[in-house]
């Protein structure tokens, strides 16, 4: 669907985006994650037409988007991270002025912006003021009228950013119905957590360059050099101890009031003779499972490099 | 055919405020207000008569009152046209939408322009006075409102080019003001002084179409020409030191630099028009 190589944005001597090269998969969530600062806006803006790129190219469905911009505002959405509305305009009006602005006949609309609205849960808010809504509602308009013209790719800069977490939630649902109605999604986030759920690639960028790329599972198994497991005993075992004490590929066994935790170094078929000699011991356990890394220290671990070198 | 949607959304939000329906009866208030001053100092006099002369005159003041609000107002009204969906964040969402840059400048015109008509048709039965008793037609008036439009147009295209430019919609006011400030009174000021110029290094007058073509976008010189023509006065004749002219090859000028002078404020609009567009494509870059 998406693909951007080599993609570079300088504004005077300074570089927002450098080399920068993805790839992303019709039907896709892609996760673009980085701190503040890290050239996800400028990236998102330069895939929607808004910016020209210094070098690189950015192809979508096979067409160049600086070769044919116009083009391709068919095929993309887009909801920047600051957007403001007008006053003095119902919610249908504004989605009626952008349906417009994407020249949507004019019996056709009605149509669409009842079943946008019903998409972002807005249909009991449209006779409602575009200035009256909540912020959350605000984001989910954003998000309906960015798709009036039925985009292919969605791309949706910090879409969740001050949202509480109940809009949070809401915002997650509509995208997975987004992604399940067949849209290649771009989200950005400069939170990893937010996105690992819901996205089905990742890619981290860390001042205008891509650090790590691919699934959360894969970016964690390639940054996580040990697996930390959790044992939970039936109850407080000696022999746990000693079995786990006595495998080579276990290291940093901590007792805690009632359950293990080891650090692991082995392969999935070394985890499953440990769990069988426990069980061959006859240790009563409750939950013998991995321990979901953090995401939060993946995120410092990747881009906290070159914070330090700043 | 569908309507620039710009317009529609301007027009609609526009008229829902309050501070629309303020200025739209203000604009009145003061027309008619100008009116009723000049037709009560008229008529109060020994005779309390009027003759059609002087309902001339009031025709002749309330158009320049309403051509110097037109200048005064119109960069008011489109100077945000582009920095306000800037201030207001919108700019980058209305620039990812299928609409040429072109259609968004001549959306944002038309509706700035829109609300101005709606200005001036409210002020046409103050107008109305001036041929109901006699002194002047229907056809003057609407002749006057179209130069009024084009000249509106033409203010308005530079507010929007200086819009194009700024985050703050006071800084492109501003500099709409000077423009339109030179456009006025800086060719108004370069004609004087190359009379003066041109008086001491041959000891007479330079030739008036030299004097028409210093001022030929120059909006209030084109605008008392037509009130000349309409009035049937030579008010911008003299006030150039040429009524001794008035008879000869020059009366030319004097009958149709308005109609010369609304050509060259077009094609001023649709230049300011385009400079705005193109500079709207390459606004993030």
């Amino acid at each position: 669907m998406l693909t951007i190589k080599n993609l570079v944005k300088n504004y005077g001597k300074f570089t927002a985006v450098n080399n920068l090269s993805l790839h992303v998969n019709k039907g896709s969530i892609y996760g673009f994650v980085g701190p503040n600062g890290a050239g996800k806006t400028t990236t998102m803006k330069i895939i929607a037409g808004l910016l020209s790129a210094t070098s690189g190219s950015v192809v979508i469905d096979g067409n160049e988007v600086i070769k044919n911009p116009r083009l391709l505002r068919e095929k993309i959405g887009y909801m920047p991270d600051f957007f403001g509305v007008y006053d003095n305009l119902k919610v249908t009006e504004y989605m009626d002025f952008y349906a417009g602005t994407y020249y949507i006949p004019y019996r056709e609309r009605k149509d669409i912006i009842d079943n946008l609205l019903e998409i972002v849960d807005l249909s009991d808010k449209k006779d409602s003021y575009v200035d009256s809504l909540s912020r959350g509602m605000k984001q989910r308009l954003c998000l309906a009228r960015s798709l009036i013209h039925d985009p292919e790719l969605l791309i949706l800069d910090e879409p969740a950013s001050g949202l509480d977490p109940r809009a949070r939630v809401e915002m997650k649902e509509i995208l997975k119905q987004l992604r399940e109605m067949g849209k290649t999604i771009i989200i950005s986030s400069h939170i990893l957590p937010e996105l690992a759920e819901m996205c089905t690639e990742i890619g981290i960028i860390d001042r205008g360059q891509l650090s790590a790329e691919g699934s959360v599972a894969e970016i964690m198994k390639k940054l996580t050099k040990k697996r930390i497991i959790n044992v939970k005993p039936f109850e407080y075992s000696e022999k746990l101890y000693k079995i786990l004490s006595e495998k080579p590929f276990i290291s940093e066994i901590i007792e805690n009031t009632d359950d293990i935790e080891f650090a692991f170094d082995g392969d999935d078929k070394q985890l499953s003779v440990l769990l069988k000699d426990i069980v061959m011991e006859d240790i009563p356990l409750l939950s013998f499972k991995e321990k979901e890394g953090n995401l939060e220290e993946i995120f410092m671990q990747i881009t906290g490099g070159n914070e330090n070198d700043a | 055919m569908m309507l620039n949607p710009i317009i529609r959304r301007e027009i609609k939000t526009s008229l829902r405020s309050w501070k629309m329906f303020l200025a739209i009866a203000l604009y009145t208030l003061v027309v008619s207000g100008a009116a009723i001053i000049f037709i009560n100092a008229i008529t109060s006099g020994v005779y309390s008569t009027m003759n059609l002369r002087e309902l001339s005159i009031l025709y002749a003041v309330l158009g320049f009152m309403q051509f110097g609000m037109t200048m005064i107002l119109i960069p008011a009204l489109t100077a945000g046209s582009i920095s306000g969906e800037r201030e207001r964040q919108t700019l980058d969402i209305l620039l990812v939408t299928k609409m040429k840059p072109l259609s968004i400048i001549w959306g944002k015109m038309v509706s700035s322009i829109g609300i101005f008509i709606l200005m001036m048709i409210s002020t046409l039965p103050v107008f109305a006075i001036t041929f109901f008793w006699g002194g002047l037609s229907f056809v003057n008036v609407i002749i006057m409102e179209v130069y009024m439009i084009i000249i509106s147009a033409m203010a308005g295209s530079i507010a929007i080019f200086f819009s194009t430019f700024f985050k703050k919609t006071v800084a492109s006011m501003v500099l709409t003001y000077m423009v339109l400030g030179l456009f006025c009174f800086g060719t108004l000021i370069i004609s004087f002084i190359y009379i003066a110029y041109y008086n001491s290094i041959y000891m007479e007058s330079p030739s008036i179409t030299t004097i028409f073509m210093i001022n030929i976008a120059n909006p209030g010189v084109g605008f008392a020409t037509l009130m000349d023509k309409q009035l049937g006065t030579d008010i911008v004749m003299s006030f150039f030191g040429y009524w001794q002219d008035k008879n000869n090859i020059l009366e030319f000028f004097c009958k149709y630099f308005w109609i010369i002078n609304m050509f060259v404020n077009i094609i001023i609009t649709f230049l300011f028009m385009l400079l705005a567009s193109l500079r709207l494509r390459k606004t993030n870059e």
